[in-house]
């Protein structure tokens, strides 16, 4: 053992600092709890302060200390066997980070080959699996919901409803992994800067009622607007530009949003979700839970 | 000794005015930062309830709450039993009177300010040292004068031994004074904002150096102080074992000085540092147990009294729920328990089985001893400090219960993993869940307020118009005394 005593100065300075210190308490209570009263006709001589608050002389109940003692031994043998005494490591070698290292351990003992298999289970198996689909419920509402919401269904025209049936990026199980692995950023450009303000208002206008072909925007549309959204207004997954046709819409779909999306621009970022972050299993449950 | 003819010289008579105000102010403080408390439990309900205003949020109002408890109730009080003690087991007159009521006032303006400074966002974030820098300088400056009416009063005492609650008061005074100092340096940048001196992992040992005996000093070795003067005065019974308090005194301020770190498991901190907490913490128990019995043991002759009276009733009370959260605190700081523990309302429950069932109940017990012995009438109602009672106890016992319910299921609930090694449950379900203990909680916060807003109208019903009973020290016995008494 005395190999692994620290060499040191500062943990020789803890040691000492340790050592001394509780020597010297076990001896203050120890010597007063054990010394002979003062003066054998100490009744007499009692101080009174304040008209009759004396010391009463009960000698310390004899459990208390045992009570003090059993602490001091705990002490010295939590010391001796764990990191306590300055660089000293313990008998027992424990420390936080091997006991960080042995829980992954533990861990992975325990599910690593369980979840190697789920990562290879094809989405069916997966969505036929109650046990699994409500695990990847949970992992949803921890890792997804703050911004998509509780229940998946978007919030705050913000973040889109992962539960309809539309998709800016697309629903399939491999655009879905896109889509979690890569992040994405979508890029609606600032308008009103580049076809002034007539030209938006009257497109605004128009997507109100993208049927009616004849409507003055529509030109506009066709101009600068379909390249992305498509001339039948139905969006490009490849660009993330959504379907302005139909009646889903993720900031708004009121004039007065419009208006805003088209002067201001708008510029969604869906954040990446790493090995890290979801790992195999984890993005095979959600994805599971996603597409449709 | 009571007369009741005020044109004495007042060099002998107690300075007790100043003990009155002190009072006063305590339970003021005390209305308020609990309504703050019970605000802030409802919002942890209903979360809207901050109105969108950002001096209602529960950010702003958590460490109003705190701080208004701790130093505007609790320093209060504490300045209030102090003064009123020390005079008495001194057989002498405050020292410096005025200065005494200086530090009474200037103090009061300190928390009404930094109160308004807190809503208004001003935080150096560090728990209960939250106060920005030109309130630290004030409150090093107020203490230190506090420091030296009390250090002043001991040295010209008339009686040669030093009362044991002064030796709690003394190193309350003290041990704060340097927490408080070193834990604040800062550099300031603007009025309101300033950089503390410590970073990371050494900022964190120095704050909960400081928050753990800022517990340890303020809130338990204070309130022995008041312990040991208003519960042998009261029950008319010397103190059990003195032998055994003086052993207590030493044993206690030796530990209590190492085990801030155990607040810190698990973090960068290094490990022996955490061990030691461990160790010191567990030896914190014998200590804390000995004053407890000691205490009980104090009134063991007097029970027909503790039938009959409220004071003395909550004081007694107050030392039970002293030994349960030191017995809670050990285990605790076992680092397996801690996992559990740590980040959940168990602490919370923790907090208040100390914070009301303590602090709050042994400040009431005191404050109904001194308010008819100051002004020299009955208290206006016995029946109402009886229900006071009451109150404060169930409402303690419902909170305590409720926080454990939640910081123990947090806990276990956190930590659990499901068949594959998924969380079984996420954050926000098991946040969810704790509806109800919050309820409880709300429940209890109102039940204990209502207790202490009947104290309130007690007490000022006591003690508003009336002056402070003129009171001179009795004679001290000769082989005792110093100075000009000796001689006699
Ligand atoms: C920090 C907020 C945030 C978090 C957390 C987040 N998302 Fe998103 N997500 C967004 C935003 C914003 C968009 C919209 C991007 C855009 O405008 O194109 C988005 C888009 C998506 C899309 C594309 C929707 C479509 O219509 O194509 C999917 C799928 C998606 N998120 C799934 C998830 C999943 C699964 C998680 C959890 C693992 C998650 N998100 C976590 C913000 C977030
Ligand atoms: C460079 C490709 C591109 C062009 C050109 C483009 N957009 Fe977009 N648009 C997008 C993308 C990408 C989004 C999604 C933005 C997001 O999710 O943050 C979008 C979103 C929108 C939205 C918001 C839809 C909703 O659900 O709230 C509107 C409205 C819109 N575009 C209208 C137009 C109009 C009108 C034009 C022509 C003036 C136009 N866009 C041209 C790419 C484009
Ligand atoms: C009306 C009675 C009271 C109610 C309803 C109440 C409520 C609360 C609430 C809601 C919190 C914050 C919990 C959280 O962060 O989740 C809190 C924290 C705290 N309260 Fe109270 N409180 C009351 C009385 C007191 C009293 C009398 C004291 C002390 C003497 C006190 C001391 C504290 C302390 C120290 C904390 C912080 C705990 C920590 O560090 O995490 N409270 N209280």
């Amino acid at each position: 053992m005395m190999a692994d005593l620290p060499t040191g100065f500062w943990s020789g300075w803890v040691v000492v600092l340790t050592c001394v210190s509780l020597a010297t308490l076990a001896w203050v209570v120890l010597s007063v709890y054990f010394a002979p009263p003062d003066k054998p006709d100490a009744e007499a001589h009692d101080p009174v302060w304040d008209g009759d608050l004396r010391e009463g002389s009960s000698a310390p109940p004899l459990w208390w200390f045992w009570m003090l003692l059993g602490a001091m031994v705990f002490s010295l043998v939590y010391l001796m066997l764990y990191p306590g005494l300055g660089s000293f490591e313990g008998l027992l070698n424990w420390s936080q980070g091997k006991r960080l290292v042995s829980s992954y351990e533990i861990y992975e003992e325990s599910f690593d080959a369980r979840r190697a298999e789920i990562a290879n289970l094809s989405l069916a198996e997966v969505q036929a699996d109650r046990a699994l689909m409500d695990t990847a419920d949970r992992i949803f509402r921890r890792e997804c919901s703050a911004c998509h919401g509780v229940d998946g269904r978007g919030q705050a025209n913000l973040f889109p409803n992962l539960l309809d049936v539309d998709w800016q990026w697309g629903g399939s199980p491999e655009q879905l992994e896109q889509t979690l692995r890569g992040g994405r950023n979508a890029n609606m450009p600032a308008w009103e800067a580049i076809i002034g303000e007539e030209n938006t208002v009257a497109v605004a206008n128009y997507l109100l009622e993208f049927d009616n072909r004849e409507h003055a925007g529509r030109a506009v549309y066709e101009q600068s607007c379909a390249a992305c959204h498509g001339v039948d207004g139905a969006g490009n997954v490849f660009l993330g530009a959504p379907n302005l046709a139909d009646n889903t819409w993720l900031y708004g779909g009121d004039l007065d949003t419009i208006l805003v999306t088209l002067r201001e621009g708008r510029q969604g970022k869906m954040p990446a979700f790493d090995e890290r972050r979801l790992d195999a299993a984890q993005l095979k449950l959600i994805i599971a839970k996603l597409a449709r | 000794m009571a007369t009741t003819h005020s044109s004495q010289d007042s060099a002998d008579i107690y300075e007790d005015t100043v003990v009155i105000r002190l009072i006063q102010f305590s339970v003021l403080w005390a209305v308020i930062a609990m309504t703050a408390g019970v605000y802030i439990s409802a919002e942890l309900l209903w979360p809207t309830m901050d109105f969108g205003q950002f001096w209602l949020s529960f950010g702003r109002l958590r460490p109003l709450h705190t701080n208004g408890i701790i130093f505007g109730f609790g320093v209060s009080a504490l300045m209030a039993t102090a003064f009123y003690s020390v005079q008495r087991t001194s057989h002498v007159r405050l020292f410096a009177p005025k200065l005494a009521w200086f530090c009474a006032y200037a103090w009061q303006l300190i928390i009404l300010l930094g109160g308004l400074s807190l809503l208004a966002g001003w935080t150096s974030t560090k728990e209960y040292a939250e106060l920005e820098w030109p309130f630290d300088i004030a409150i090093a400056v107020v203490w230190v004068l506090f420091g030296v009416v009390f250090f002043g009063t001991i040295a010209r005492r008339k009686i040669r031994p030093i009362y044991i609650s002064n030796w709690f008061y003394g190193a309350l005074i003290i041990v704060i004074a340097m927490l408080h100092i070193v834990n604040n340096l800062a550099i300031p940048v603007t009025f309101g904002k300033s950089y503390s001196l410590y970073a990371g992992a050494q900022d964190a040992v120095v704050q909960w150096w400081y928050g753990h005996n800022a517990v340890g000093f303020l809130l338990t070795g204070g309130f022995l102080g008041m312990m040991y003067y208003f519960l042998p005065k009261h029950s008319g019974r010397p103190i059990w074992s003195y032998r055994l308090s003086v052993v207590a005194f030493w044993a206690f301020t030796y530990s209590y000085i190492w085990a801030g770190p155990h607040h810190l498991h698990y973090s960068a901190i290094p490990e022996w540092v955490q061990s030691l907490a461990v160790v010191m913490s567990v030896i914190l128990l014998a200590p804390s147990w000995a004053t407890m019995i000691n205490g009980i043991m104090t009134v063991s002759t007097a029970w027909e009294k503790l039938r009959t009276d409220p004071a003395l009733k909550f004081i007694v009370l107050s030392l039970a729920f002293y030994g349960l959260a030191t017995f809670e605190g050990p285990m605790m700081s076992f680092p397996s328990v801690n996992v559990v523990s740590h980040f959940t309302d168990w602490t919370i429950g923790h907090v208040h089985s100390g914070a009301l069932g303590w602090n709050a109940m042994i400040t009431y017990g005191t404050f109904y001893f001194m308010a008819p012995r100051l002004v020299g009438v009955p208290l206006y109602s016995v029946r109402l400090a009886n229900i006071h009672f009451w109150l404060a106890l169930a409402g303690t016992m419902l909170y305590i219960v409720a926080m454990w319910g939640a910081g123990v299921s947090q806990g276990l609930l956190w930590l659990s993993v499901d068949e594959i090694g998924e969380l079984s449950f996420s954050f926000k379900d098991i946040m969810a869940s704790m509806q109800p203990f919050y309820a409880l909680r709300l429940i209890a916060g109102l039940i204990f307020l209502a207790g202490t807003c009947l104290m309130a109208y007690n007490l000022s019903k006591t003690l508003v118009g009336r002056k402070a009973v003129v009171v001179k020290p009795p004679p001290v016995d000769p082989a005792y005394a110093i100075g000009k008494e000796a001689a006699v």
